[in-house]
């Protein structure tokens, strides 16, 4: 039964202590080497998993994601602490990746996916690999839409983020958000009736 | 349009709604969950959208063991500037304003002697009728070596880290493989056998004239310096970025396109475009696709250069007695000792191989010193009999706790992890009979493990496609497909099933294992070539 999951619902991130935040950011731009480690340390998931959204499972993926956090680091100086460390990574996350992937405008060829078990000996590695690839599926199903359709799906779905904040982030309206939203939700609902991949193994995951 | 689909409709609308932040009123809340219950298409879509939610820690990006996230990071804040570098460029500025008013007045002097000195050749050809030629030559570059293996030579020396090569440069690979920066953003893999002349390394052009033998270029596509022109005698290759091999062989030019693009001229004719996955022959018309073949050995290559920096690296020196050792960073084979390479600070894990002789594993901190060398003795390998082969026979033994025919090695010991990345390191240096014995140590030691399941199908591959055993693949297909049919890697073991059928020749077999692939798994991106194949029997 999944009657408690309703897409757009779950928008739970943490908040992070902004104070303590601003300190270390501005460590961070002073060129404190621990201080940056300790941002890119942070933010790593979090970025990669974006940047293999946007970038449709392109290969690339992790390029990109390797100059977001450079463009993050870059920019440490100039976080206020107005938002969370994360949804202030993420807007600099979303604008190097974008601007990569107009740049270079190379369809995905291959998915980077893991072939074998490299973590725990237990059946929650099995699980958590089968999860990973389901997303991957969904990451490279996410390669047929627009960049920008990418964008705010990404940032909606996976992030969990309000569609006023989603516009600020791409300096653009509310409207446009929508709209991409409601394009990329319409792709998405049709591609998902027709994989049996990812049906299965929903099904699996309830049964 | 039926009710249900209705339905879905107007749960999609209330979904949007609530995407967009509004809040559903328990009644619509209700048809929503009412819809889930009865509709499978909407509870697919739920299940998805929140599984793609993420949790702050996981996500769809492959994971990071320990070495790697700290080499991921260890790369990110080699490109981030330090605390020192900024420090210096700011002294460097302060330093630059110094310069008093009378130093300002001697520059100014010598500038304007200089405009007057450089201007009056051509007063004079203006004057004397004759057109004014403004050249200035552009600035010669130098390239760097950043990995030689074995007996590689420049101009008849033999080559070592840090060997200069320059325009006119020839560059030859007797017994052994090197890697070169030409310019910043363009590097070449040069395979044993290539010979190769640096023709022109300026800031206007790199053209690389190939006399023979094979090479990998890479070329970042962002890099800001010349562009790349690879010439053979069937003609030239120009490249902007991209990753494309080059073979001259027989008097022939073969080029595949790995990556991005290439356009490949030859006499007068006009230029035509090589894309990925193509591959075309200089001097000839037409381009073709090319099979999968050899393209483990080329992401093999590709990692070797991700690990390799001109800017910053650290000089590795690895020898060994008896030379002719593997040397492997990070699982990737650098080459046969003696190497010498400069690779990326940070943590790395060096293996030294040689069969007959115990190999040794090590944990580098390359940064602390700017050269790092190390000289191994290799011990003897002391004598085990092992099994060649597992076989599901063995597999049910060992999960039945009967004892198994295999006599394991001192992997035993070891945990299930360790064993898996073991074999994948023979996997990297294309040791198939050693990863086979691998992956059948690992199911013997560790039958119920998950990696012993990965282990199956992998091990199957190898001996399908590189060691040429259709039944000792089949076996191990079959083990897996008997053990956990419905596993994550039941798709790959049943079309590996297949062509090990069709391997030994069993047709009909063959046929019904293929209908039963293209009935469970229809949408699978391998079903085109199943369906093909069915044609053709």
């Amino acid at each position: 039964m999944i009657l408690h999951m309703i897409p757009g619902e779950k928008a739970s991130f943490r908040s992070a202590d902004k104070e303590a935040d601003v300190g270390m950011m501005s460590l961070a731009a002073s060129g404190y080497k621990s201080a940056q480690r300790q941002i890119v340390d942070r933010l790593l998931n979090r970025v990669r998993s974006t940047a293999l959204y946007l970038a449709g499972g392109h290969h690339d993926a992790e390029d990109y994601a390797q100059m977001a956090i450079i463009e993050i680091l870059k920019s440490a100086g100039s976080y206020r602490g107005e938002s969370t460390l994360e949804s202030w990574a993420q807007k600099i996350t979303v604008r190097t990746v974008m601007r990569q992937i107009k740049k270079r405008r190379w369809r995905g060829q291959f998915m980077v996916v893991s072939e074998e078990y490299e973590g725990t000996t237990d059946d929650s590695a099995e699980m958590e690999l089968s999860r990973r690839r389901a997303l991957q599926r969904v990451a490279l199903l996410f390669g047929d839409l627009k960049p920008g359709v990418r964008a705010v799906m990404t940032m909606k779905l996976v992030h969990g983020y309000s569609i006023s904040e989603i516009a600020q982030m791409l300096d653009t309206n509310e409207h446009n958000v929508r709209y991409r939203l409601r394009v990329g939700r319409q792709k998405l609902r049709r591609r998902l009736k027709n994989d049996p991949v990812l049906r299965e193994w929903i099904g699996e995951e309830r049964q | 349009m039926t009710r249900r689909e209705g339905n879905c409709d107007r749960v999609h609308e209330l979904w949007g709604a609530q995407a967009s932040g509004a809040v559903l009123s328990e009644e619509d809340r209700r048809l929503v969950e009412e819809h889930l219950e009865q509709c499978a298409d909407c509870r697919v879509e739920a299940g998805i959208l929140e599984e793609m939610a993420f949790d702050g820690t996981s996500g769809p990006a492959p994971e990071l063991d320990d070495l790697s996230r700290r080499r991921w990071i260890d790369d990110v804040m080699d490109m981030v500037p330090s605390q020192d570098s900024r420090t210096e460029k700011v002294s460097q500025r302060r330093t630059l304003r110094i310069p008093s008013y009378a130093a300002a007045a001697v520059i100014a002097f010598l500038v304007v002697s200089a405009i007057l000195w450089s201007a009056w050749p051509s007063f004079v050809a203006l004057s004397s009728g004759e057109e004014a030629i403004d050249y200035v030559a552009p600035k010669k570059l130098a390239g760097t070596i950043l990995l030689s293996s074995g007996d590689v030579r420049v101009g008849g020396e033999v080559l070592g880290l840090g060997s200069p090569l320059e325009q006119g440069s020839r560059i030859s690979m007797a017994g052994g493989h090197a890697v070169m920066e030409l310019a910043d953003g363009i590097s070449v893999f040069m395979d044993e056998g290539a010979q190769v002349e640096i023709r022109e390394l300026d800031q206007t052009l790199v053209d690389l004239f190939v006399e023979s033998g094979r090479m990998l270029v890479q070329v970042d596509p962002d890099h800001d310096g010349p562009p790349l022109l690879v010439s053979t005698g069937d003609g030239s290759i120009s490249v902007t970025g991209t990753v494309f091999s080059v073979a001259v062989v027989d008097g022939r030019t073969g080029v595949r396109v790995y990556r991005g693009s290439v356009k490949l001229k030859n006499g007068t004719g006009p230029a035509r475009p090589v894309r990925l996955g193509e591959e075309a022959v200089l001097g000839r018309e037409g381009v073709t696709h090319f099979s999968k073949d050899g393209e483990s050995a080329v992401s093999s290559m590709l990692r070797t250069l991700e690990i390799l920096t001109s800017r910053e690296g650290i000089a590795l020196e690895i020898d060994s007695v008896p030379v002719g050792a593997a040397v492997l960073v990070d699982g990737v084979e650098l080459g046969i000792t003696p190497v010498r390479a400069s690779v990326r600070a940070g943590y790395r894990r060096l293996d030294i191989k040689k069969e007959g002789f115990e190999s040794v594993r090590e944990l580098l901190e390359l940064g602390v010193e700017r050269k790092l060398t190390r000289v191994f003795e290799l011990g003897d390998l002391p004598r085990v009999e092992v099994a060649s082969s597992v076989t599901s026979e063995t597999v049910r033994q060992k999960a039945s706790g009967s004892k198994s025919v295999s006599t394991l090695s001192s992997a035993n010991s070891a945990t299930p992890a360790e064993m898996i990345a073991r074999a994948q390191v023979f996997r990297m240096e294309r040791n198939w009979a050693a990863a086979v014995k691998a992956y059948g140590d690992l199911i013997n030691a560790h039958p119920s493990s998950a990696q012993a399941r990965a282990a199956l199908v992998s091990m199957g591959n190898i001996q399908l496609e590189n060691l040429k055993k259709p039944r000792a693949a089949m076996r191990a297909f079959n083990a897996y497909l008997a053990r956990f049919g419905k596993g994550t890697l039941a798709r790959e073991a049943s079309f590996g099933r297949a062509n090990a059928l069709r391997a030994l020749g069993k047709s009909s077999q063959e046929r019904a294992a293929l209908e039963a692939f293209l009935r469970d798994y229809p949408d699978s991106i391998l079903a085109q070539r199943v369906k093909t194949r069915l044609g053709e029997i």
